[in-house]
């Protein structure tokens, strides 16, 4: 049986059997609905998690902890700005700014880290949200393998293949510029390991 | 033949015609000075308005959602003449913003036609009013763009723009605490006009010098029903205190009304949208039915 | 404008709701309110009005203008609030102009209703404009009622020289400003309305909030209440909800507070008339 609801709906009693998801709030002991679509009940560990789930898919909003794909507009040699493009798999209708500081960058060697030397402007890198802190910009981190440059340009236009985990190089002019790049798997090993 | 006298008349009428003169004040005498009853009874004669309507009943609502295709969520809303569109987009980032803030906010722009009255105090009450029905703690340092358009203003735009931009949000799929429903009310002497025209509140909002009743002005509010919230509240006349309450509840009566009208139009549009998706469910929850049985 | 942390807000709600504020005042009470007035000599009328520490002078002038087809006997009352940089910082630049240019629309809305027909010289021809400018020299929260308390005793003060109609032949009037410096009439302000803002906070009502207050206020509104405790329009600021039980419980208590506040500052003023020789403070203190 499918239930619709709509903002303002009381879907059920809150307490230790039924917990708000996400599409609900909690009001004077009931669960309510706040957004236009199907509720759902699923169980986890025991509780149920009241959620309301629309076409349109989830509010999108980066949490920390969640991968996001972003693009370096800026770098100093203290930190990194970017601009966030997509979350985990969802593209962003505009992007949201994104700081990456210096000691943020890797996890090993944070004092002899060069921004120059792992990121350029027009690089489309990974990096995971830090938890969220009292600053205008989202904090991001590429501390580790998976994440850092996955693709970047060289001057000749050209998109350049990674040699190292530092060092990408171009493959026409053959210059090898500096980089954090990230472990990305390929598309056809995952396919691999399904099977 | 121009004279000095004729030449001064010219440069005085040519000042005249720098300011802004509404075309009434060159209507014949017999026109433009009417008197009291007769400019009532254009109104309001015989028990009904000149709509046809009694003085409890609201103009009928039309609403439509979706109406503005690129927009993430939109809702077009006549009542009466009143015709109002509103398109919701976001979440973005607030644009020169200094610090963090914790709570996302609500940008409202109400734009209207030459011929309607004037925006920037109609922005700041949308905003007002849409930032308590709306999940704020859910969009730090973001803010959703409300832009509302009036197409035409014949009475009760700011309550038909609130109830339009909280129908757009819910079209939008953006979290809010619940529905807001907005009308205006207006008095006139011991006169209730529920939903007033424009001549009815322009009415309201003068007064008889001579008759025994003072008492006029317009309230225009909204309302969460599900929370029994205000979220905003204007008013305007002089109105004795307990009048002045007895008309706050009876709008709080009308708003009800039409949330229960809001409401089923949305959730007809709910399954409409989601049509596809529970199709699919349908079949796959058979597809599962068959494999068992 | 202050920023403070939740337990500091959740110490000011804990005061409010147990009716013991921050500086000892329950909810009903106001901060000890100064009036002076005539201290700008230049103005036709002016009144400083201090409520704790938030300063504001009103000046008012008066000049004549032709009214209106449709209003041909009434006067205008204009107001105009200028926000300076020296109340508080956060009135720096833009957002102290837009900030002054929602509290001017606001007051002129307030004072909208009222009727000036006593404001009239002669029908259809000339009526008075009167131009009050608000001048806010310190902000600590409740500014709407420390304007509404200078606005009513600056035009309560305030000296207009007289105008007066002589006929002419063809029916024809001559306007003329007396000679007499002193042959001066003075507004009537029996239905000049007070402000008085009611904040709702935790699950009390309070007025007279000070900045800190301010902030920890989840529904604040303005209602202009004149001496006999009607309404004259109500406000809502900021972003907030009440519940239409408490709303109504706020109108009630905003009438016989306004009532009183009016009663409080005509006995003041008719002191200050009462002076025979008196010196004016103004800054100097």
């Amino acid at each position: 049986m499918i239930n619709f609801c709509v903002p303002g709906t009381r879907l059920c009693l809150a307490g230790d059997t039924h917990i708000p998801g996400t599409g609900t709030y909690e009001r004077k002991g009931y669960i309510y609905s706040s957004l236009a679509g199907i509720v759902k009940i699923t169980e986890k560990e025991k509780v149920f998690v009241v959620e309301v789930q629309t076409d349109k898919g989830q509010n999108i909003v980066p949490n920390p902890g969640d991968v996001v794909t972003a693009e370096v507009s800026v770098i100093t040699q203290r930190y990194a700005r970017c601009a966030i493009k997509c979350i985990r798999d969802t593209p962003l209708e505009k992007p949201l700014r994104a700081l990456i500081n210096r000691e943020e960058v890797q996890a090993t060697n944070k004092d002899q880290i060069e921004i120059h030397k792992s990121f350029r402007p027009g690089d489309i890198i990974l990096a995971r949200v830090l938890p969220i802190k009292e600053l205008q910009s989202y904090q991001l981190t590429t501390a580790e393998n998976e994440l850092g440059v996955a693709i970047a340009y060289s001057d000749a236009d050209a998109q350049m293949v990674p040699i190292s985990w530092t060092e990408m190089q171009c493959p026409v002019t053959y210059n090898k510029e500096y980089r954090k790049v990230a472990r990305v798997l390929p598309e056809s090993d995952k396919v691999d390991k399904e099977k | 033949m121009l004279d000095s006298a004729a030449i001064e008349d010219f440069i005085l009428d040519q000042k005249k015609y720098e300011e802004n003169i509404p075309y009434e004040s060159f209507l014949p005498e017999n026109v433009k000075f009417k008197t009291y009853e007769a400019k009532l009874s254009e109104v309001y004669k015989d028990g009904k308005r000149a709509d046809g309507r009694t003085r409890d009943e609201s103009r009928k609502m039309y609403i439509k959602l979706g109406a503005l295709v690129e927009a993430r969520g939109s809702c077009y809303l006549e009542i009466g003449d009143t015709k109002v569109l509103c398109g919701v987009s976001g979440p973005r980032e607030i644009p020169y913003l200094q610090g963090y803030t914790e709570l996302g906010s609500v940008d409202c722009v109400v734009e209207s036609n030459p011929a309607s009255p004037s925006d920037k105090a109609y922005s700041d009450a949308l905003k007002r009013a849409l930032e308590p029905s709306f999940c704020r703690h859910e969009f730090p340092n973001l803010e959703i763009s409300v832009s509302v358009m009036i197409l035409d203003a014949s009475g009760s735009a700011l309550a038909a723009a609130i109830t339009a931009a909280s129908l757009a949000l819910a079209h939008a799929r953006l979290p809010i605490f619940d529905i807001l429903t907005s009308v205006t009310v207006g008095l006139h002497g011991d006169l209730l006009f529920i939903d007033p025209t424009d001549k009815e509140e322009a009415l309201c909002m003068s007064y008889e010098k001579n008759s025994a009743s003072q008492n006029h002005g317009l309230i225009t509010l909204s309302y969460m029903s599900t929370a029994d919230q205000i979220t905003h509240y204007y008013q305007n006349g002089e109105m004795d205190l307990q009048l002045l309450l007895d008309t706050m509840d009876i709008g709080i009566s009308r708003c009800k009304d039409i949330y229960a009208l809001c409401q089923q139009r949305l959730m007809d549009e709910v399954k409409i949208s989601m049509k596809t998706v529970t199709d699919t469910q349908n079949v796959e929850d058979s597809m599962k039915n068959l494999s068992t049985s | 404008m202050v920023r403070l942390s939740p337990e500091e807000k959740i110490y000011i709600i804990h005061g409010v709701e147990d009716n013991i504020r921050e500086d000892g005042r329950s909810q009903t009470q106001y901060r000890p309110i100064e009036v002076e007035t005539g201290i700008i000599p230049s103005a036709m009328g002016s009144a400083r009005v201090k409520l704790g520490n938030t300063d504001v002078i009103a000046c008012v002038k008066a000049d004549t203008f032709t009214p209106t087809w449709n209003k041909p006997d009434e006067g205008k009352l204009q107001l105009h609030v200028d926000l300076s940089a020296t109340a508080s910082p956060w009135f720096e630049g833009r957002r102290g102009e837009q900030t002054s240019e929602e509290i001017t629309t606001i007051l002129n809305k307030a004072y909208e209703s009222i009727k000036l027909e006593s404001f009239c010289i002669v029908p259809q021809v000339k009526c008075w404009l009167v131009d009050v400018d608000i001048s806010v020299l310190s902000c600590d929260g409740n500014m709407y009622d420390a304007i509404g308390f200078a606005v009513k005793a600056a035009l309560a003060t305030t000296m207009v020289p007289k105008i007066v109609a002589s006929e002419e032949d063809e029916g024809e009037k001559e306007l003329q400003i007396t000679d007499d410096p002193f042959d001066t009439w003075t507004p009537n302000v029996s239905n000049i309305p007070c402000l008085v803002t009611l904040s709702k906070v935790g699950d009390s009502v309070m007025v007279d909030a000070t900045n800190k207050e301010e902030q920890c206020s989840s529904f604040t509104c303005i209602l202009a209440v004149t001496e006999t405790g009607k309404i004259l329009s109500t406000f809502k600021v900021g972003p907030g909800s009440v519940q239409p039980v408490t709303f109504s419980k706020l109108i009630l208590e905003a009438s016989s507070i306004g009532r009183s506040l009016h009663s409080e500052l005509l006995s003041a003023l008719k002191k200050e008339n009462g002076l025979r020789k008196r010196e004016i403070h103004g800054f100097l203190n």
